[in-house]
């Protein structure tokens, strides 16, 4: 499913080469500043890596910038308030993953009331579903991640990428969060790599532990 | 006093200046992009407008070429911005100063034109009625692009840009479509401030940006607090919201222009009209010392 060749970002990643198979579960590991952000930036499309190639799908996608591969890869990022918009309400934002990879036309409006009972089962899941009109600096840190979950998910992407998605949670909203990843994503194989530093994440998820040092790959 | 007849004219200068206030408000608020091209296609779209109505054409023709060269300038704009990485408001200084020169060819090199005896817009009935239907139809194209998918995909880039790249947005597209309409709007409101005043002068458009940002930020604090009823139906509901946060440019360009006749006629401290631009820049300090929107 996704197949990174001798990828090289400067100062960051040497020569790095992964394949994931569709359906798999990775966690990435690593101190610091080793490039794991920087490695899933180069998958998402935000950093163009100065040599290699990225494979989704069999297609080589290196040259594509991020907008046109989120049909492709949804992101869960590690500061929900970079996942979601504040000033927007729930409704919106999940407008927004909805729309993710389709066209977006000026003639329909951005609102629907078959969109609206399709997030609402979508977030029963995470107990939001009498929240769709709320902002979504107004839902706790917790509630936002739990959100930005269900985008990631809301699309069929081919990938998900999670970046210490509980990094920012307390123990509480964090076992929540893994909750969904064992539901929506463990259960369903969606194929996934997940950066975490937490010890019992390792132990408990994943097919498979990578770790990144000194910009390459070593299988755990 | 404040007479009827100086109520009249702040009220119909409000309305057009809410055009302004609209173009202003989709830079500043909607993409989030601090352009100062404003000050240079509000005399473009005047400049155009007149060149066109002196020529014998209809005023109208006027408008629609008012709005394209502006729109060229904020194409302009976000293309050095963009392409060329040059920082936000820097580009928009440049465009600005480009502009300038621009004016004055278009103008045919004289500062001012007249259009005293010339057929206008406003030749064919009440200003008051003219503005207000060329400010509906705007607003409601403007709250119709918003609500849309592609609309909420503009609103999103002001607010989380590496959010909506994540979802799909191309955000260097957006960015130049929200400098594009903004600009466009803006010389449109040049186009039709020129005609109702009758002249145009080069340097019409120092301080709009100024203008039109304390019209937004008037607009805002008096019409922030309305909502819609939650079992409204969803598309209306949210069109309406859209609709509201723009015809609030359009109250707050009025209210700051009745605000500024009345000091200005009331001889409230002494103020005359040279004291204009003191009486902008405290009444948004005096705005914005208020608690602001998140």
């Amino acid at each position: 499913m996704l197949n990174l060749k001798n990828i090289y970002v400067r100062n960051v990643l040497v020569d790095l080469n992964l394949t994931v198979n569709e359906g798999e579960f990775v966690l990435v590991i690593g101190e610091n500043g080793s490039g794991k952000t920087t490695l899933f930036n180069t998958i998402s499309g935000s950093v163009t890596p100065s040599g290699g190639s990225v494979f989704i799908a069999g297609k080589n996608i290196t040259n594509e910038p991020q907008y046109l591969r989120a049909k492709l890869v949804a992101n869960v990022f590690q500061d929900p308030k970079v996942g979601t918009v504040t000033n927007m309400s729930v409704r919106d934002n999940l407008n927004m993953a909805y729309m993710r990879g389709k066209k977006r036309t000026l003639l329909a409006p951005s609102c629907s009331k078959n969109r609206d009972d399709f997030f609402r089962e979508k977030l029963v899941e995470i107990g939001l579903e009498n929240r769709l009109d709320s902002l979504a600096g107004e839902l706790s840190g917790g509630q936002r991640q739990a959100l930005s979950m269900i985008m990631a998910l809301i699309t069929d992407s081919k990938i998900v990428l999670l970046d210490e998605i509980t990094a920012a949670l307390d123990s509480e909203n964090s076992r929540k969060v893994l909750q969904i990843i064992d539901k929506c994503v463990y259960k369903q194989k969606k194929t996934c790599l997940m950066i975490t530093h937490n010890k019992d994440q390792i132990n408990q998820l994943g097919d498979r532990t990578l770790i990144l040092k000194n910009g390459k790959l070593v299988q755990m | 006093m404040l007479t009827l007849n100086e109520l009249t004219i702040a009220i119909e200068i409000g309305i057009i200046y809410g055009i302004l206030a609209l173009g202003i408000y989709l830079t500043f608020r909607t993409i989030n992009f601090p352009d100062l091209t404003c000050d240079g296609s509000f005399v473009t779209g005047a400049a155009v407008s007149s060149v066109i109505i002196k020529s014998g054409l209809n005023p109208m023709v006027g408008l629609f070429f008012a709005m394209l060269t502006g729109g060229t300038a904020g194409l302009l704009t976000g293309l050095i911005n963009i392409r060329l990485k040059v920082e936000d408001l820097l580009s928009g200084i440049i465009v600005a100063f480009i502009l300038y020169s621009i004016n004055l060819r278009i103008m045919g090199t004289n500062p001012n034109i007249s259009l005293v005896n010339e057929t206008t817009i406003f030749c064919c009935g009440n200003p008051i009625l003219i503005c207000a239907v060329i400010v509906a139809l705007i607003l409601f194209f403007i709250a119709y692009l918003l609500s849309s998918d592609f609309g909420l995909g503009l609103r999103t880039i002001g607010q989380n840009k590496k959010f909506a790249s994540a979802n799909g947005v191309n955000v260097n597209v957006m960015t130049i479509f929200g400098l594009v309409i903004s600009n466009a709007l803006i010389a449109i409101c040049g186009a039709i401030f020129t005609q109702y005043q009758g002249f145009c002068d080069v340097s019409q458009g120092t301080g709009c940006l100024v203008i039109g940002l304390a019209s937004v930020i008037i607009g805002e604090k008096l019409i922030s607090k309305i909502k819609f009823a939650r079992d409204m139906e969803i598309v209306s509901r949210n069109f309406c919201e859209i609709f509201l946060a723009l015809f609030a440019c359009v109250i707050g360009s009025i209210a700051y222009r009745i605000f500024i006749t009345i000091a200005i006629n009331s001889d409230i401290f002494g103020l005359k009209t040279q004291d204009l631009n003191l009486i902008t820049g405290l009444l948004i300090i005096f705005i914005m010392s208020g608690k602001q929107k998140c």
